[in-house]
């Protein structure tokens, strides 16, 4: 048997014996080289870093706006911005809600076009960015600002910001502007034998609320609910605090024998602070049997000094 | 019966195997045609194409990794690098249409306005806002050899389109 016989028989052992094996690994081989190719060719997934997530709340406690309703609130704001912009005043205003166009425009759509004239004097351009979500009502803050892109911020730049809430009504959504949220219900009564306190209602701004309370004098003599005299005259406790009235800094509130007041206490509060109003407090209610610039003291002069809680529960 | 049914399996991984690195061949095949067909003038064209769109790749991979901030500076710092080395064009193509069409309706205006810029220019980031899909970047501009030559200082507006990809506007002083 000659030297290429010998090789050839070798060969044909080898093979017979590993072929299978080599051909396994080289078919192996081959597909990840494929698979690796084909890889290769594919588009790159571009995944920047990137900050700008408008529909992610910057204060989470409340949740996030549900995706089903991104899409609508996005439209609802740009339907409401570019009339806005275009000074279609009406279409604009029917917009917001009956709650905001009441309290904030009194029902007066030349107050709405005075504050559009006043923001929109020229074109502008818009970002939101959702704040906060409480109880179905979405918080954004809108930025309004000149066409900067067109303008290159030539002739200043000064974005102007204000809190919108969107809230769902008739399978659509209507909008609050300038920080307001909604009027709630309160129908709270209370009375002794001087006085009777009645809040209807309240107005819920993103950094306050206001009580619109009616104080009736059951008697026949003076009655000081606050006149700045003592540190602390009307409160709201919230459980674990107490917030001071805010809008009487200047102002006294009294009431004369038999009379009727209609009036709004405010007081600090953020919207989403997750805290819930316990009761409003008249710290000092003081009687007196007369009242007038002879009367400088009420405290000393009082016949009476007693603190009246109205529970809000 | 198994190993009768492992060969014909074996066999039909190799058959498609087969079939797809001929069909990789033909296709390579007929694009090296297609090449041969045109002159070397052409070829060298195709190479810097294929060259410049290799460079223009890995930049692209690079800016996509990078934070936003250091995008935004790396924008800015190619609109500047054009004007520094004169080309104005590519320069001006980087500007937002409403912008070119409000300051710099032509390439002139624009490369007289731009001469107000000093030779060898420093960048100094002073801020970085965010509005919605706009950047905006406070920057100052000052000769980086010279320094008695009074900084500029600019408000830029960045719109980025995708990696590498923008617009951006200035404030016209």
């Amino acid at each position: 048997m000659n030297f290429n016989s010998k090789v050839t028989i070798a060969l044909r052992k080898f093979f017979k014996k590993y072929g299978r094996i080599i051909l396994v690994v080289f078919v192996i081989w081959l597909i990840i080289f494929l698979i690796n190719q084909y890889l290769k060719k594919m588009p790159k997934q571009s995944s920047m870093l990137n900050t700008y997530t408008p529909d992610s709340p910057i204060i989470e406690k409340g949740g996030s706006v549900p995706k089903r309703y991104i899409e609508n609130i996005n439209l609802t704001v740009e339907k409401y911005f570019n009339y806005c912009n275009d000074k279609n005043y009406e279409q604009a205003f029917n917009l917001l809600t009956d709650d905001c166009k009441s309290y904030v425009y009194d029902n007066d759509i030349s107050i709405f076009q005075q504050y559009v004239d006043n923001i929109f004097n020229t074109k502008k351009i818009y970002n939101l960015q959702n704040y906060s979500n409480v109880d179905g009502t979405y918080i954004y803050d809108m930025m309004i600002l000149d066409d900067i892109e067109a303008t290159g911020t030539t002739g200043g730049y000064e974005p102007y910001k204000e809190k919108i809430a969107l809230k769902r009504i008739d399978d659509g959504f209507k909008i609050s502007n300038q920080g307001y949220i909604e009027n709630k219900d309160c129908n709270v009564v209370s009375e002794d034998e001087n006085i009777k306190i009645t809040i209807k209602s309240k107005d819920i701004s993103y950094r306050k609320e206001g009580y619109n309370v009616t104080l009736t004098n059951k008697t026949d003599r003076y009655i000081v609910i606050l006149d700045n005299t003592i540190r602390e005259e009307i409160t709201l406790n919230l459980g674990d605090q107490k917030r001071k009235v805010t809008n009487y800094s200047n102002a006294s509130l009294i009431l004369n024998p038999g009379e009727t007041k209609n009036e709004v206490f405010i007081f600090d509060k953020f919207y989403d602070d997750q805290k819930n109003p316990q009761e409003i407090s008249l710290e000092n209610v003081r009687i007196l049997e007369n009242y007038g610039i002879d009367v400088e003291n009420t405290v000393d002069n009082a016949n009476r000094m007693y603190s009246f809680n109205i529970s809000l529960k | 019966m198994d190993k009768k049914l492992i060969n014909l399996l074996l066999i039909i991984v190799i058959l498609i195997l087969l079939a797809i690195n001929i069909k990789i061949y033909i296709n390579n095949n007929k694009d090296e045609e297609s090449n041969s067909m045109q002159n070397i003038h052409v070829e060298n064209n195709v190479q810097n194409i294929q060259e410049e769109k290799d460079i223009n790749n890995t930049i692209t991979n690079k800016v996509s990794e990078m934070t936003e901030r250091s995008r935004m500076q790396s924008y800015f710092g190619t609109f500047i690098k054009y004007i520094e080395q004169k080309e104005y064009e590519s320069a001006y193509n980087l500007l937002n249409e409403s912008f070119k069409n409000n300051y710099f309706t032509t390439l002139e205006e624009f490369e007289n306005y731009v001469q107000k810029y000093p030779k060898n220019i420093v960048v100094d980031y002073k801020n970085i806002d965010r509005q919605g899909e706009l950047y905006v970047l406070e920057v100052e501009i000052k000769d980086v050899f010279d320094s008695t030559i009074e900084p500029i200082t600019q408000r830029v507006v960045v719109r980025e389109l995708g990696a590498n990809e923008f617009t951006l506007s200035f404030q016209v002083e």
